[in-house]
């Protein structure tokens, strides 16, 4: 066992633990890393002072990311008042962190992202990348699980007919190997 | 059959998993990343200010008065 002074408490744990996944749906709101970690900041601030407020044995994670989530509605729809912004400059800013930018060829599925009405971008990031159950995300967008589900479809559906993939023709190898794998990963 | 079962027949597996793998890498490029040292102090900075305030006993002081009350 550790000195009892530096022993961390449960809930900073707990909170510690959901920063990746706090990180990424804050990023998929702000667009940009660094006012995306404005958004988490300003989100554990509140957390934390209405640490007593959580209902232990529901999700922490959902909790979360409602409160980030309100957050970020309040400002944006603050900052939306005070510079109008057109969808293009919205779109060019999904996503738009050097780091991911350089390493990885993700521009197309970002910009096809970008295209996607925001409620349905919202929900497929959750459930098929951040990997949030439906109950969770529709706790979060305070809506029906069924509502969810459905959003996650259309916006599954709209994303492969832009980037063309539900035509087998323009497949490269990436997509023969997925296909080909024995167990084919699901998108939750 | 619901109207979102069509929907979710109308995906070819394949594509449907090609696009998975692509949105777990657009998740991973930030999960995996260090978690800022920003947000990190910040909770320990949290969690000080609450320790100072002296608060309802955090579990871990009555773990050790219970230890004190056992050492008697």
């Amino acid at each position: 066992m550790t000195s009892d002074a530096a022993a961390p408490s449960d809930f900073k744990s707990a909170l510690l633990k959901e920063i990746p996944k706090l990180r990424f749906f804050a990023l998929s709101l702000a667009g940009q890393q660094d006012r995306a970690d404005d958004l988490v900041q300003e989100a554990l601030i509140k957390a934390w002072a209405a640490q007593d407020r959580f209902t232990p044995g529901t999700s922490l994670r959902a909790w979360l990311f409602t409160i980030l989530r309100n957050v970020f509605y309040s400002e944006y729809r603050k900052r939306r008042r005070e510079v109008p912004d057109t969808d293009g400059e919205e779109a060019a800013r999904l996503f738009s962190n050097p780091e991911q930018n350089g390493h990885l060829d993700l521009g197309d599925l970002k910009a096809a992202l970008a295209t996607l009405p925001e409620d349905q971008r919202e929900a497929l990031l959750l459930v098929g990348a951040a990997g949030v159950s439906y109950e969770e995300a529709a706790q979060v967008c305070g809506c029906a699980v069924g509502t969810i589900k459905s959003r996650v479809n259309r916006a599954r559906k709209r994303l492969l007919a832009l980037l063309g993939v539900d035509s087998a023709s323009e497949f490269g190898g990436d997509y023969l190997a997925v296909n080909g794998a024995s167990a084919p990963l699901e998108l939750a | 059959m619901s109207r979102q079962e069509q929907d979710q027949a109308s995906l070819s597996p394949g594509a449907s998993a090609h696009l998975g793998v692509q949105l777990r890498r657009l998740f991973n490029a930030t999960a995996d990343e260090p978690i800022p040292a920003r947000l990190t102090d910040l909770l320990d900075q949290l969690e000080q200010a609450e320790r100072a305030s002296a608060s309802p006993p955090a579990p871990e002081r009555l773990e050790s008065a219970a230890m004190a009350e056992a050492g008697r």
